[in-house]
């Protein structure tokens, strides 16, 4: 069943951002702290849990896999709803910081596909 | 007209499905044909998305780009924090843990790097213009860490 799916997703959301809120909480800032990371973690284990049982359907699965195709066109949807027009008048300054940190991260791309190079034949 | 502009406010989400669909459909047609998939659907429909955002900005003159048109309002709950976390979430599932330990050390190292390498660097570069209240850098900074690691899951996790 699709919503068995749907449902172990939303118990993991549930269950990580509630600790991740609580952390926050407890080390007195105002914000979740790793709930996404929490309830990522928490998937990962109920769906190897799952797989050994033999419990998970292609039903369930497709449950759970529908939200990750989902993820692109939500952040689509995210994009549109940014305040572009205060990005743009605010000038270099935004740019710079959304430009350099891409190229920062290109630049990781090569090393670290060197090193993985260096991995795979040892 | 007016009953179909009612209509579509009263039906945001739904109408923001659409919407978003065409966005994908067309971003994948200029992929395919003008940059012979060189550049990804995918970024060409964000880029798109940043566009409608300035638009309706202009247009409004609200701060939540084009949700505030009121026909696309619904953009505001599909794109919003609750459905963007459940969606990151969910990507967890493809991982598992026997892929996870076959990508090894540098698996987690690109993780760690993409994560906190890009946020700090994003602060940094925040410091050196003299923006220095935490909630701004912290908000700045992240703006970066959900789309490349993502990315950086795929790429590292998904096809060893």
């Amino acid at each position: 069943m699709i919503i068995y799916g749907v449902a172990i997703l939303a118990f993991c959301y549930i269950t990580g951002q509630l600790l991740g809120e609580l952390i926050g909480r407890f080390i007195g800032v105002e914000a979740n702290v790793g709930g996404v990371g929490f309830a990522m973690l928490l998937l990962v284990f109920i769906n190897d849990w799952l797989n050994k049982k033999g419990w998970l359907t292609k039903n369930t699965e497709n449950g759970v896999q529908f939200w990750t195709q989902m993820y692109i066109p939500i952040v689509v949807a995210m994009s549109a709803i940014q305040n572009v027009k205060v990005a743009v008048s605010s000038g270099f300054v935004a740019i710079l910081a959304g430009v350099a940190p891409v190229l920062i991260g290109l630049v990781a791309i090569p090393l670290l596909a060197k090193l993985a190079g260096k991995n795979i034949k040892s | 007209m007016e009953i179909i502009l009612k209509f579509l406010e009263k039906n945001g989400l739904i109408f923001a499905f659409l919407s978003v669909g065409m966005i994908t459909y067309f971003s994948d047609f200029i992929s395919d044909k003008l940059t012979r998939k060189k550049i990804p659907g995918s970024a060409i429909a964000i880029l798109t998305g940043l566009l409608l955002a300035y638009i309706g900005g202009v247009v409004s003159g609200g701060e939540k780009g084009i949700a505030d048109i009121k026909i696309f309002s619904g953009f505001s709950v599909l794109g919003g924090a609750m459905l963007r976390d459940f969606a990151i979430v969910s990507t967890a599932m493809g991982a598992s843990f026997l892929v996870m330990r076959k990508a090894g050390w540098l698996g987690i190292l690109s993780l760690l790097l993409g994560c906190y390498f890009l946020l700090l660097a994003g602060c940094w570069w925040l410091m050196q213009v003299a923006i220095t209240m935490p909630p701004v850098l912290q908000r700045l900074g992240r703006g970066h860490v959900p789309i490349l690691w993502a990315h950086d899951r795929r790429s590292h996790w998904g096809k060893f």
